[in-house]
């Protein structure tokens, strides 16, 4: 570990060095998170301002290390932490070096009273305004939440795979909480405990519960990766990627010649390293569609994951099959009779002119129970909407 | 705890003193974690610390409160765990026997239910305990949270902010001393984002070559620099390999111990076949790494 960098702190700021600019500053950079979508809030700022009065924002590390502790509420925050540290204080032209003598005086931050909350509060709501090296504004997202994937230019791409990483989550959460069923006691079940407690002259020494059952909802995605849907495929292989994050059990495939079990690929691994065994496990990427056939070795291999009727199936294509449609369609009949719903997405209806009219497709329309569009980040998150 | 801790003037000296403690007690804090620590005792904050398994997150803890000199209590979350089981739980049996034996007794109905209402018959659990105690803030430890139902996670959010709890039959008790919390999540489920915030955050990454070593020499000093060498650097290796349960630091010493055991002086091939499965923990995996060709990784390793 490095020792502390006694180098001098440098502090954003044109005038002089006074109490009133670490708070500004403090506050300021608090609001800087919040636009990189920290979830930084009046308390955390008050938190911030609390701490940098018994840390000494000279000793950057230290002053960096509680920060971050403070401020981050998860490992993704916590790892872009630094840059955007390093951004905010860093030896950016606008700020000025301040002499050591000055530095090594404590700061004294005012305890805050009522005004400075309210003067506080104002500030926060003012966001927008001031100097704030935000990137990302709410235009933008809302921009890129419409836009067809295959339109995304190649500079907004970072941007909107951190917003879809976000919203995601956000989605799954809500999914989880409606689905979980909690572990709590049934009833007591009278007739056990009465049993069971004859030998003691019928005192209810011990008690017995009934159980409650859990109803476990199954997840089976099948992602179509040939090349028709180039320009899809990985944004949706990372919308599976995030519902695997969160529901219990996810069973996750890509197809187009041949179908492929990712689920393990999925589950155990980091998105990055993920997507990346997945490109290199798959043999198939980017080739010819034979949906009919990638079905039926489903059906065969995988079909026992369809356990009861409590799962869902999600099929992701744009339909175009070069198969027979008979054997599409009597795959569909197969996996219909198991699942509880099946749930068509396809990447084209977001295009205003498109008629689901290939083959596969008028095959497929009638086994699918939703048929939605898949195109942008608003579509996918609608499919919240159907996963019941 | 150092007389001189927690000297409000004096906070580098703190956090120095804080890793030097850990040190001594076998365990290697980085600056970040000391720093959160830090501010766990000066701000009275829950610590969350979250990290791949068996990179010592629990251990975290147990450091914390001998370093303090304070009790440890310890919670470990399972899927279901309830008020019952983490708070606490009134003795019912001794409840009905109490009855049984007062059935004759002189006493009046409030009384006797005043009686079997006490203390005694009181079962504290862990989230009592700690709020309850009477010397010295204890170290609470929440391990492995994400295991917990969310309805849990809620009740806990609640108490992490007034530290009190109220019983129906006895009353509303209060913490006296507050306790240090430190909770630990694998991350097998996302937890709220208001119990993100109220916490704290470290994030404990696998250790670098440097550290490993260090924390192995550390806990395990009669080994020898050759051996340590070759162990922490084929752990590296196994670690960039994509296996499903890469080893951690605990993997990395049960491997040690019981290189050290089997009086092994260096690495060999036949030696890691034989001890694989101290640090790899599914059959998958180890076929992967035998798939990965052994001699290969080995000849990576420099003694």
């Amino acid at each position: 570990m490095k020792k502390p960098t006694q180098k001098s702190m440098t502090v954003r700021a044109s005038a002089g060095f006074s109490d009133g600019i670490v708070t500004k500053t403090i506050v300021q950079f608090c609001r800087f998170l919040r636009a990189n979508s920290f979830q930084v809030g009046l308390q955390e700022t008050i938190d911030a301002l609390e701490v940098a009065r018994f840390v000494t924002i000279t000793d950057r590390e230290a002053f960096q290390s509680s920060l971050r502790a403070l401020l981050c509420s998860s490992r993704e925050q916590y790892e872009q932490f630094d840059q955007l540290f390093e951004q905010f204080w860093g030896n950016s032209t606008e700020t000025i070096h301040l002499q050591r003598e000055v530095l090594s005086s404590r700061i004294e931050v005012p305890v805050i009273g009522d005004e400075h909350r309210r003067a506080l509060e104002q500030a926060s709501k003012s966001q927008e305004e001031g100097d704030l090296t935000a990137t990302t504004g709410a235009s933008a997202e809302e921009r890129l939440r419409k836009m067809d994937f295959s339109e995304v230019a190649a500079s907004d791409l970072p941007l909107l795979e951190q917003l879809c990483l976000r919203l995601w989550r956000q989605m799954s959460k809500r999914l989880t909480r409606r689905y979980r069923q909690y572990g709590e006691r049934g009833r007591l079940d009278f007739r056990r405990t009465i049993r069971s407690n004859l030998s003691r002259g019928g005192e209810p020494m011990t008690l017995h519960y009934k159980e409650r059952k859990r109803q476990k909802i199954n997840l089976v995605v099948l992602l179509d990766v040939s090349g028709s849907m180039d320009l899809y495929s990985l944004f949706l292989l990372r919308f599976v990627y995030a519902l695997q994050q969160y529901f219990e059990r996810v069973d996750s495939f890509v197809f187009s010649t041949r179908l492929t079990d990712i689920s393990g690929a999925l589950r155990t691994h980091q998105l990055s390293n993920a997507l990346q065994m997945v490109a290199q496990n798959v043999e198939s990427w980017s080739g010819g569609t034979r949906i009919g056939k990638c079905l039926a070795e489903f059906n065969t291999l995988h079909a026992r994951k369809l356990r009861s009727r409590n799962s869902l199936v999600i099929i992701m294509s744009d339909g175009w099959d070069t198969g027979e449609p008979e054997a599409l369609t009597e795959q569909l009949q197969t996996i219909k009779r198991r699942a509880r719903k099946l749930i068509w997405l396809n990447p084209l209806l977001g295009l205003a002119e498109y008629q689901p009219i290939t083959r596969g497709m008028s095959a497929a329309l009638p086994f699918a129970d939703v048929f939605a569009p898949a195109h942008s980040l608003e579509s996918l998150l609608q499919l919240e909407h159907h996963l019941s | 705890m150092p007389k001189e801790f927690l000297n409000p003037m004096n906070h580098l000296s703190d956090i120095d003193n804080l890793m030097r403690g850990f040190e001594q007690r076998k365990y290697v804090a980085d600056r970040p974690l000391a720093t959160a620590i830090y501010l766990l005792l000066k701000l009275q904050r829950p610590l969350l610390i979250e990290g791949h398994a068996g990179v010592g997150k629990t251990e975290t803890a147990n450091v914390l409160a001998s370093f303090l000199g304070t009790e440890l209590i310890r919670l470990q979350c399972y899927e279901g765990l309830d008020v019952n089981s983490a708070v606490y739980e009134w003795n019912y049996q001794k409840q009905l026997l109490s009855i049984k034996i007062q059935e004759h007794a002189e006493a009046s109905i409030a009384e006797k239910e005043k009686h079997i209402f006490s203390a005694k018959f009181l079962l504290e659990r862990p989230l009592l305990r700690a709020i309850s105690a009477t010397n010295a803030s204890p170290v609470l430890l929440i391990d492995e949270i994400d295991r917990a139902d969310e309805e849990f996670e809620a009740f806990l959010l609640e108490l992490l902010s007034d530290f009190q709890i109220t019983i129906p039959e006895m009353g509303t008790i209060k913490a006296t001393h507050v306790p240090y919390v430190v909770l630990t999540s694998n991350r097998t489920r996302e937890l709220s984002d208001a119990l993100r915030r109220r916490c704290l955050y470290h994030w404990i990454d696998y250790p670098s070559l440097e550290k490993e070593l260090h924390i192995v020499h550390k806990k395990l000093p009669q080994i020898g620099r050759e051996l340590a060498n070759q162990i922490v650097q084929f752990i590296q290796a196994v670690r960039g390999k994509n296996l499903s349960k890469p080893p951690g630091i605990a993997e990395t010493l049960d491997w040690t111990s019981a290189l050290l055991s089997l009086e092994k002086t260096k690495l060999d091939e036949m030696t890691v076949e034989e001890t694989l499965g101290c640090i790899l923990k599914s059959n998958e995996d180890i076929s992967k790494l035998k798939a990965e060709n052994i001699p290969s990784i080995l000849s990576q390793v420099e003694s």
